[in-house]
Parts: C-alpha cells; structure tokens; sequence
C-alpha cells in the first residue's frame, strides 16, 4: 500500500474514529443494561436473553449506524465546505471515496464484531451442556468460531453485512448532497423506494405462482 | 517547450444557461505574475477551475504548462500550487499533520521547505486548523501550494477578507517567496490595489471576456483620464476610444485608452485639456463599470446637435 492511500485511509480514520466510539458504546450499552435487567429478576434466562437481546439490537443499530455514518460519507466534504480543497488534490477522485467507504465500513461493523465477541465470551463462560447441547444439534460445527454454522459468527457477519448494506445505500443515494440531513433524507426515501418495489415485486411473483 | 505558463484560446464555460466564459483568449508568459482581475462573478474562478482540470469546458483550448487540464487533470495539479478562494481544510487536523498528509500526493513535496515556509509564514504548527485565524489560514494555504516547488502557483483572490494590514503582509510574503524564486504567479482579485505592487502583467475580465490584457506599466501610461471642454469631448470620441466620461465642473473628464496619442492630438489642436495620471484601481473601474460604447460616449458628452452635424 503507498503512502497516498495511507494517507486518504489516516484521515477518514481520523474523521470517523469518535464516531465509532460512540456507536460501539451506544451498540454494547444496550444489551448491558437490558442484561443487567434480567439477571436482577432471573439468572436462569441469561444466555438466551444474551443472545436474543444481541441480535434484536442489530437491527435498529444497522439502520441508525448505516445512515449516521453513510450520511457523513456521501456528504461530509460538501457541509464542511473541504470537497473543493480534497478534489483539487493531485489524485484521481475515486481513491478519496474508496478510501471513504473502506473506513465507513470498517467504522459501522466493528461494533457488531465486537458485540458478538463479547457475547461469545459471556456465553462460553455462562454456558451450560444442555445448553450447548441445543444449540449444537443443528450443527457439528460449533466449536469452530469461524464457521457460517456457527451462531455467533452468523449473526456477526449478518449484522455487519447489514450496516455495511444500510451504509452504502445512503452512500449512493446521498452522494454529493449540499449537507448531511439531506443526504439522510435522500437515502432513507431511495431505500423506502427501493424495498417496496422489492417488495412489491416478490408479492406478484408469489401470486403469479398461485 | 511553450515561452507560455498559462494559454486560454476561445474558452467558453456554462452553467446550464448562464455564459459564464464567453471565447476568452489570454497568455501568461513564464516567470511573470500575472493579475487577473475581475468582479465578483466574472468568472474568474471559472476560468481557475478550468485550469486546474476542477471543470470542463464547453469549447476552445487550455494549456496550462503544456498539458490539457482536461485530460490531464491530475499532472496539472501536481506541478501547480493552488490557493482557492477563501480555502477550507480540515479543521480537526494540525498545522503539521496536515503538512504530512499532503506530503505523498506531491512527488516534489520538500518536508524541510514546508516547515521553513511555514516559521516563515508564522504559521503555528502545532495548533488544530479550525483554531487559526483568518490570516494564518490564508498563510497556511500558501505553505501547502509551495511546499512543492510548483513551476507556476495559482492564486485566487488569496486575500479575501484579510485586514489591510494582513493584505500588505500577504503580499510581502508573496514578492519575497515568489517572485524572488522567479515562479510563475496567477494571481485572481478583485481588490486592485492589493495587485498592482506585485504584477507584472493584468488582464481584465469582464462579462466572461477579456476587455484588456496588457503589461501594468503600459496600462498606467496608455490609460489616462482627461480633463475638457464639452465640445472638445465631443470631438475626441469620433478618434478615441472612451473608457469612461463624468461630470468635471463646466467641463468633461474622459478616460480614455492609447491616452499618449490622444493628448498629442489634443496639443497639436491647441485645446485645453488637463491629465490625471490614474491607479490599477480607477483603470480597473473605467473598464468594468465604465461606458464603453464610443458612439454612446459621443452623444452623451456631444449632445444630439453635435452628432447629426
């Protein structure tokens, strides 16, 4: 890698990094405290309720994270009045914006990774036979971390490759928007678009079969 | 090899329906600096974009050191120094980081030159950007557009919004560092008098054309207003061109071009005339806001008798 990428990456690193703080304290508080909740009233739900609570905060977490920070990507340079500086910079256009994007995917499924590693730890440590028991008859694999039958690296990669989708939506909908409100706005209304057709399209699909 | 820094021919630009370039045409020799003037929408900064590859445009030609700015976009910049108008970096980042991000994108960059430019530019390195003031933004922009060694440093309108005292230190800067290295300067404004020590050459824009392009000691000589009768106004605008006509008392003040010629004729007719020697500034002002239509100047200063007889 050259010094100019180091350099494009240093700065969206640096652009992004409290951002992610944030959104990593946000995504592992919630399941803490719920957690908290539950082992106050009954210590014998904690896995499940570990589990259930680490991937239902995925999905709020997937949308607001994909957006705040895909927000910031499409838009960013234009509300800071920096778009003209970085485009009269002596590299071709689209290094800048990969280098965006690398950084706003990095910076979105981190937190997932990291909440699901925190949850494999407190399971593993939690766990009990009949429980592993359940949940391995599904899978031989298990015990193998990396496994896609494996439910913790699932719904790790699951959420990551959700955020990482909400972002670049935003991302192409918003792109070049004078500020980040509108870039937001227009990415929620290109992805509302977008998934009722989908929608619209497997409805009559299904009664085409029928 | 082109004796040319900068060559402009016929470029035209638009923004949807508004002209903005309409068949400009100039060239900047090398070594020069060069004032390009022009009011606030001129197009001046459309022409700088169109130099540094930033917009494309609808016709004619530009080189800027030899190399199309739009195909070559990206060798422009790196042998260009560029200052925008009113230039916004990143405000999280230091004086120094942001020396050392720009550092790989110039394969020229000299790291020891930006940090002496930079204690020479009083610029507080290790103080976050947004936290600079006006002038010592504007004095960073200039440390990241030479810190290179450009060939040819571009400029537009550099000092807007700086105090006086800051202009006149900004352009101290710029004679020392610039102009004693023998680099090319373009430099874009709008505040004449902040040129005019500094410029070997101005061009005019106005309305998307170059109304004039001339050396500034030439303009100063060739460009004068003179003081006379109504009647004898009346007669010089069939044989001048009129820049400009106000109200002097009893009798008339005309600025006008070719000024040496002029005041030959009007001496060789025995008329009385007084001459005021004028500024960039006041040269500036007949060309932009002036009347130039010589048929216009005639009736207005003439009269409808004068015409028709």
């Amino acid at each position: 890698m050259n010094s100019i990428w180091l350099s494009l990456l240093w700065k969206e690193w640096c652009e992004h990094r409290w951002k992610m703080a944030a959104l990593t304290g946000i995504l592992l508080a919630t399941p803490a405290l719920s957690l908290f909740v539950v082992a106050r009233a009954s210590r014998t739900d904690l896995i499940e309720s570990a589990l259930s609570i680490s991937t239902t905060v995925l999905y709020p977490y997937a949308l607001l994270a994909g957006m705040f920070i895909g927000m910031s990507v499409a838009a960013g340079e234009n509300s800071r009045r920096t778009s003209r500086f970085l485009s009269a910079m002596p590299e071709a256009a689209w290094k800048a914006g990969a280098a965006k994007i690398l950084v706003a995917m990095l910076v979105v499924s981190l937190p997932v990774v990291i909440l699901w590693s925190l949850t494999w730890l407190f399971v593993s440590n939690q766990a009990s036979d009949s429980f592993e028991q359940a949940i391995v008859q599904n899978s031989q694999e298990f015990k193998l971390p990396w496994s896609i039958s494996n439910v913790f690296f699932a719904r790790c990669v699951g959420g990551a490759l959700g955020v990482v989708s909400v972002l670049l939506w935003c991302v192409v909908c918003g792109m070049n928007r004078a500020d980040e409100v509108r870039a937001g706005a227009l990415a929620f209304l290109g992805g509302s678009v977008a998934w009722l057709v989908f929608a619209g399209l497997v409805a009559i699909g299904r009664m085409s079969l029928r | 090899m082109s004796a040319f820094a900068i060559e402009f021919q016929g470029v035209c630009k638009s923004f949807r329906r508004q002209e903005v370039l309409r068949g400009t045409t100039m060239q900047v020799e090398k070594g020069k600096t060069f004032a390009f003037l022009g009011r606030n929408g001129a197009g001046k900064t459309t022409a700088i974009g169109l130099m540094m590859g930033l917009l494309k445009r609808d016709a004619g030609e530009i080189r800027v050191l030899n190399l199309d700015p739009a195909t070559q976009a990206i060798e422009v910049r790196r042998r260009v120094g560029y200052l925008a108008e009113d230039q916004t970096m990143y405000g999280w980042m230091r004086c120094e980081e942001i020396l050392r991000f720009m550092a790989p994108f110039y394969p020229t960059w000299d790291h020891q030159l930006a940090l002496k430019y930079a204690k020479d530019f009083e610029v507080p390195l290790a103080t976050r950007i947004k936290h600079l003031s006006k002038g010592q933004n504007v004095r960073l922009g200039l440390v990241l557009a030479l810190a290179h060694r450009p060939e040819l440093v571009i400029l537009d309108d550099p000092a807007l919004g700086l105090d006086p005292i800051m202009r006149k230190q900004f352009n101290r800067d710029l004679i020392t560092h610039l102009q004693g290295e023998g680099r090319t300067v373009f430099y874009s404004s709008h505040l004449l008098y902040e040129v005019e020590p500094v410029a070997d050459e101005v061009a005019i824009l106005d309305h998307g054309q170059i109304v004039r392009h001339a050396e500034t000691e030439d303009l100063r000589r060739e460009v004068k207003q003179i003081s006379l009768s109504r009647e004898a106004a009346g007669m010089l605008a069939q044989q001048a061109k009129i820049l400009d006509e106000r109200p002097d008392g009893n009798d008339v003040a005309i600025i006008v071009e070719e000024a040496p010629a002029v005041i030959q004729a009007l001496e060789q007719e025995g008329v009385e005339h007084r001459v005021v020697n004028l500024n960039l500034d006041e040269i500036f002002e007949a060309y932009v806001a002036g009347n130039k239509s010589d048929l216009a100047a005639m009736q207005r200063i003439a009269g409808p008798c004068e015409v028709t007889s």
